[in-house]
């Protein structure tokens, strides 16, 4: 029986020699022909015919979300102007997660180019969310939350702008953790907003997030972005019982649906009899991190995609969607000749301002709490009704990802519809260590109210 | 305060700098959102900057550099460089002529 096995029990079985990694990569591609179909998590599944990309068949099947580059294997960023893009180079982080044997059993669905919070502006159609197929899994990650929460990965990799692994990582309920920016580099990852882009993993437990983070963590040259900063024994520091000080501000409970408030009020109970102890902090409104980064994301947008000329790879701009088209017309306003100053200077501003305030708050407590998402699961076409909607939705994750520290989402139950609920810790700066000690602690008390299980019970072999 | 609406000429100024084919319905569609989202932003005024600095990225950055004769470590072959471009004539990008 491999249903629900982590990557870190896989490994041990495959090491051992107990089962063949052969065994294991078919077993998920069966898995993956059963469900997907009704799912959509995977774009392109690496089955044996089209297997160019990996020199050796790696033991841990790794679902990545489809804007990270892998060489001979065609990454679209969801977009149809990259409809045909076989990338003739690999990202930093798969590069490093095949030196370390593993596999990439697919790419997975996002929202194109990761513009959204529902992954339903693929070009390819949305993926569902597995506990109801009426609703959204959130996004833009949303393919590999989908493909981890059904077992059609034992876990996978994503990235986050503002919200885009956290925010889907709740509404599946299962574990995502977003680095500090520059801790992971974005070398070979289809830019977004490249000073808020940050590459980060989806499991299924604490223990697979800090193995997966000690891989893809570090230094690299073809990243002038990414940092010196040493890495650390993620796995070992998550052992250690460390007792913190959760930072709790009334900012990130304005608007949170009841059960969610509920829930989170438990999950700080929680901590309180691990020992921790819990602080009220004052922190700069969420409202206006919102306001800062749809400026500045929007003007990384439009200068990032005018690189998609067709000429040198992809289709021609014609082929953008709907998304990606406004988002590149406004950052192209936002930064025009007699806006630059009121709209973009200010927002990089204010951005001093939200770092400051963090910086404060974290000399008082070690980690905010929070939600990543003020809601459970949304029906399907919801967030088309309203343009500036998703933004709204991540306004819990736009003041971490506009300073670039880290936070983790972990399941903290299921609301009245029977839909995972998320609870969020944010970090100081390179505090992932800590951000997973705590977290573990919380697995260890909790078994995170049986959601992952119950999440994989529902998606039989 | 009233909404600050673009003008269609605004809208199809921005497309043309974005190098982007709008449809009748999109433009239309683009200044009533765009609306929205410029009133929301506004907020940003009710803080004083005055005297902050703007944070271009949240990292130390400092110039990177190699070192002289460093091999680069990155670079692609001709035909690796070619092999995505829908139009290719002699392992060159076929580009549309910008001069009479």
């Amino acid at each position: 029986m491999l249903l629900g096995k982590t990557i870190t029990q896989l490994k041990k079985l495959i090491d051992t020699k107990k089962i063949s990694a052969e065994e294991v990569r078919d077993y998920f591609v069966k898995r993956i022909s059963k469900y997907n179909k009704k799912l959509n998590a995977y774009l392109t599944v690496n089955d044996k015919k089209n297997d160019k990309a990996s020199e050796k068949l790696g033991g841990i099947p790794l679902a990545v979300k489809d804007n990270f580059c892998t060489k001979g294997l065609r990454t679209t960023a969801s977009s149809k102007v990259l409809n045909n893009f076989v990338p003739p180079y690999e990202s930093t982080v798969t590069d490093r997660l095949k030196k370390e044997n593993a596999f990439v059993l697919g790419k997975t669905n996002m929202d194109a180019w990761a513009h959204g919070s529902s992954t339903e502006t693929s070009d390819y159609g949305p993926t569902k969310n597995p506990w109801d197929i009426t609703r959204a899994p959130g996004g833009s990650s949303g393919g590999t939350a989908v493909a981890v929460s059904t077992y059609l990965a034992p876990g996978g990799i994503g990235s986050e702008t503002a919200g885009s692994i956290k925010q889907p990582a709740s509404w599946t309920g299962v574990v995502g953790l977003k680095p500090t920016y520059g801790r992971v580099s974005r070398y070979g990852v289809i830019a977004m907003g490249s000073s808020l882009d940050c590459p980060g993993p989806m499991t299924l437990n604490i223990e697979d997030s800090a193995y997966l983070l000690s891989i893809i963590a570090g230094h690299d040259a073809l990243d002038a972005t990414s940092s010196l900063h040493p890495v650390e024994d993620y796995v070992g520091a998550m052992k250690k019982k460390k007792t913190y000080t959760i930072g709790i501000s009334d900012d990130y409970f304005e608007g949170v649906d009841s059960d969610v408030a509920t829930a989170l009020e438990k999950s700080i109970d929680v901590f309180r009899k691990l020992g921790f102890t819990t602080k009220k902090v004052k922190l700069l409104s969420p409202n206006y991190a919102i306001s800062v980064y749809t400026i500045i994301q929007r003007a990384e947008v439009s200068s990032n995609l005018a690189r998609y000329d067709g000429i040198r790879y992809g289709n021609n701009r014609h082929a953008f969607g709907d998304e990606a088209k406004r988002r590149v017309m406004l950052g192209t306003y936002t930064l025009s000749y007699g806006y630059y100053d009121a709209y973009y200077k200010k927002a990089q501003k204010v951005r001093t301002l939200i770092i400051e305030d963090f910086k404060r708050a974290f000399k008082e407590v070690d980690f905010v709490i929070g939600t990543p998402t003020p809601i459970t699961a949304l029906k399907l076409g919801e967030f088309a009704k309203y343009p500036f909607f998703g933004e709204l939705m991540d306004k819990f994750n736009e003041p971490g990802a506009m300073s670039g520290i880290p936070g983790i989402s972990v399941p903290m139950g299921l609301d009245r519809n029977g839909l995972p609920m998320g609870m969020q810790l944010m970090g100081n700066y390179f505090r992932e260590a800590d951000l997973l000690c705590a977290a573990y602690q919380f697995e260890q008390e909790t078994d995170f109210f049986g959601v992952i299980k119950k999440g994989i019970e529902n998606y039989k072999d | 305060m009233a909404k600050k609406v673009l003008s269609r000429e605004e809208i199809l100024h921005l497309a043309r700098l974005a190098k982007l084919t709008l449809t009748d319905e999109e433009i239309g569609k683009y200044q009533k959102q765009f609306s929205e989202t410029i009133d929301y932003i506004k907020n940003l005024e009710e803080l004083n900057t005055q005297n902050v600095k703007p944070t271009n990225s949240v990292v130390d950055l400092k110039n990177v550099t190699y070192e002289d004769g460093a091999k680069s470590i990155h670079s692609l072959t001709t035909k690796e460089a070619v092999q995505n471009a829908s139009q290719v004539k002699d392992n060159e990008f076929v580009v549309d002529r910008i001069m009479e």
